[in-house]
């Protein structure tokens, strides 16, 4: 019996790894939530300025930040603090293409333009930030410059 | 006797390329220089090494024993703080860290470029002549337990990463601090059994830790003094990285400016018109990096300097240094290069090689050459101000 209850625990944790690969940037505003609770991270915070919403999750020292169209899709998001997010998870089914970013030669802040991802990573130790959007994903009238 | 003497320098200059371990007792051995110096190269570090990667011999000890071990090519970081050391390059016995029920910490260290995943331990450090004793050190395995899913994409090895080890010698105490004493969500100290590992808060006393805060003396900061070097680079350099500030008569600067840092380790930076506040000066990244200006051609990809920038054949600009609270000011004339222009000379060391950032400055190596550089350490004081601050 306690076996069974056991293997019930897993089976969900694994189901809801399984469910955060297809989320936040380029998923749908509920990825949020899915992120927040991979992330183990207190209530996210939501902005509206009217054309595009912005949800805040703070965890680990470091704060996330999400950026929704109107259609409730994700279309970029950033960090900044002490650790940097866990990639898998934050840039969905966009990290398969982060990966490909090319190999540069040293040590230092990276910036990518594949395809469909723009990826920004930089900062030091204890203080790391970067940032992440899809160009065809970012709502009319609006350029990158809102993700910050 | 001038001549001998630099030959003797241009020997232990070459310690960086040795693909060796010396064993044995390295106290010894560090005569040449003030026991406070150590020779830093630039350039040409080792078998896996990049260009502008400042690097050191550094010795560690099994804790309270003889038993101890030269390692080369240490990249030297001024933007991290604690020694890291690949597993591979470690041929002695340390000491393994445990929480209160005796699990083994591990920890995630993250980076702009690679993070590193491996066990805390503690080792007898010997930097140049000095010994810092039990000085938790990451031992850097990134097949360790279990890679925490939040440790992305962890560096495997030096062939990976391009050097053997991290001496992270920047502003601050700890590679985490106090955060890591109270939120055991904070992502980077670990209680490991097996291959689960489980996020833990730790005391500052347990953190992977800035070696020269554990010397008996000269523990206050460091300065990097490298000398200047053509537009079109060298094949290598040598300098000094030097132990304390106005704690000798080797180390009292004279006629600098302190640069206060801010909590999080940054300066301003006014660049093309715009602040940016979180900015740095980080010896371990290897060109400048700041906000592409308009028609600033970056190198196309497959080129020797893909990634870089790529002038033609070079362009010249300045940028205003600020304290974090908006003084001391000072500008700086910097003149890039194209980047495969200069990779394709087969110099390992140039001072104008850049490329782009966004929303910050990072002064990394080329910043250092022709200056000495002075590190203050948090909560310390010297004869020139109160960390965390730099001074030039």
């Amino acid at each position: 019996m306690k076996s069974f209850k056991v293997t019930l625990v897993i089976l969900t944790s694994s189901l809801l790894a399984g469910a955060t690969a297809v989320a936040s940037l380029g998923g749908a505003e509920a990825s949020v939530e899915q992120d927040r609770q991979t992330f183990k991270a207190p209530a996210a915070t939501m902005q509206d300025n009217g054309t595009y919403r912005v949800h805040e999750i703070t965890t680990g020292g470091t704060s996330i930040k999400e950026y929704v169209s109107p259609q409730g899709v994700v279309f970029g998001v950033s960090w900044k603090g002490r650790v940097n997010p866990d990639f898998q998870t934050l840039l969905g089914t966009y990290f398969n293409e982060s990966q490909t970013a090319p190999h540069k030669k040293g040590r230092g802040p990276t910036v990518f333009d594949g395809p469909n991802l723009h990826l920004e990573k930089g900062g030091h130790m204890r203080a790391l930030g970067g940032r992440a959007y899809v160009s065809g994903l970012i709502p009319s009238g609006l350029t990158e410059s809102v993700v910050q | 006797m001038k001549l001998k003497r630099l030959f003797i320098l241009a020997f232990i200059g070459s310690a960086c390329n040795q693909q060796y371990v010396v064993q044995g007792n390295a106290l010894g051995t560090a005569a040449a220089l003030n026991t406070n110096m150590m020779v830093v190269q630039v350039g040409n570090c080792g078998p896996y090494t990049y260009d502008n990667e400042p690097c050191v011999s550094v010795t560690i000890c099994t804790p309270g024993t003889t038993t101890c071990q030269t390692i080369p090519n240490i990249l030297v970081d001024t933007g991290s703080y604690g020694l890291r050391i690949f597993s591979s390059a470690i041929s002695i016995g340390l000491t393994q860290e445990t929480n209160s029920t005796g699990q083994a910490i591990g920890e995630c260290a993250f980076f702009g470029s690679l993070n590193t995943w491996g066990q805390v331990q503690t080792a007898d450090v010997i930097l140049g002549g000095e010994k810092a004793p039990n000085v938790p050190i990451q031992v850097i395995n990134s097949a360790y337990a279990k890679t925490p899913a939040t440790c992305t994409t962890p560096a495997t090895g030096p062939s990976d990463a391009g050097y053997n080890g991290i001496l992270g010698v920047g502003l601050f105490n700890q590679d985490c601090g106090e955060n890591c004493t109270t939120d055991a969500t904070n992502e980077m100290y670990y209680a490991c059994t097996g291959t689960t590992c489980t996020n833990i808060t730790v005391t500052l006393a347990q953190q992977v830790s800035n070696p020269v805060v554990g010397l008996p003396l000269d523990n206050n900061g460091v300065s990097l003094q490298l000398p200047s070097v053509p537009l079109t680079g060298a094949p290598t350099v040598t300098g000094t990285l030097t132990l304390g500030i106005g704690t000798q008569a080797d180390n009292t600067p004279t006629g600098v400016t302190v640069y206060p840092a801010d909590t999080d380790g940054n300066f301003i930076t006014v660049f093309g018109g715009k602040k940016y506040p979180t900015s740095f000066i980080d010896s371990g990244s290897n060109g400048l990096f700041f906000p592409a200006p308009t028609g600033l051609a970056t190198c196309a990809s497959g080129t020797a300097g893909s990634g870089f920038f790529c002038p033609t054949p070079s362009a010249n600009y300045t940028a205003t240094q600020e304290g974090s609270s908006g003084t001391p000011q000072n500008m700086i004339s910097f003149e890039i290069y194209n980047a495969t222009d200069l990779v394709n000379t087969g110099n390992g060391v140039f001072p104008s090689f850049a490329s782009s950032d966004t929303t910050e400055f990072d002064w990394g190596l080329p910043f250092f050459l022709g200056r000495t550089v002075y590190v203050g350490i948090e909560g310390t004081t010297s004869s020139i101000g109160s960390g965390p601050y730099w001074a030039y």
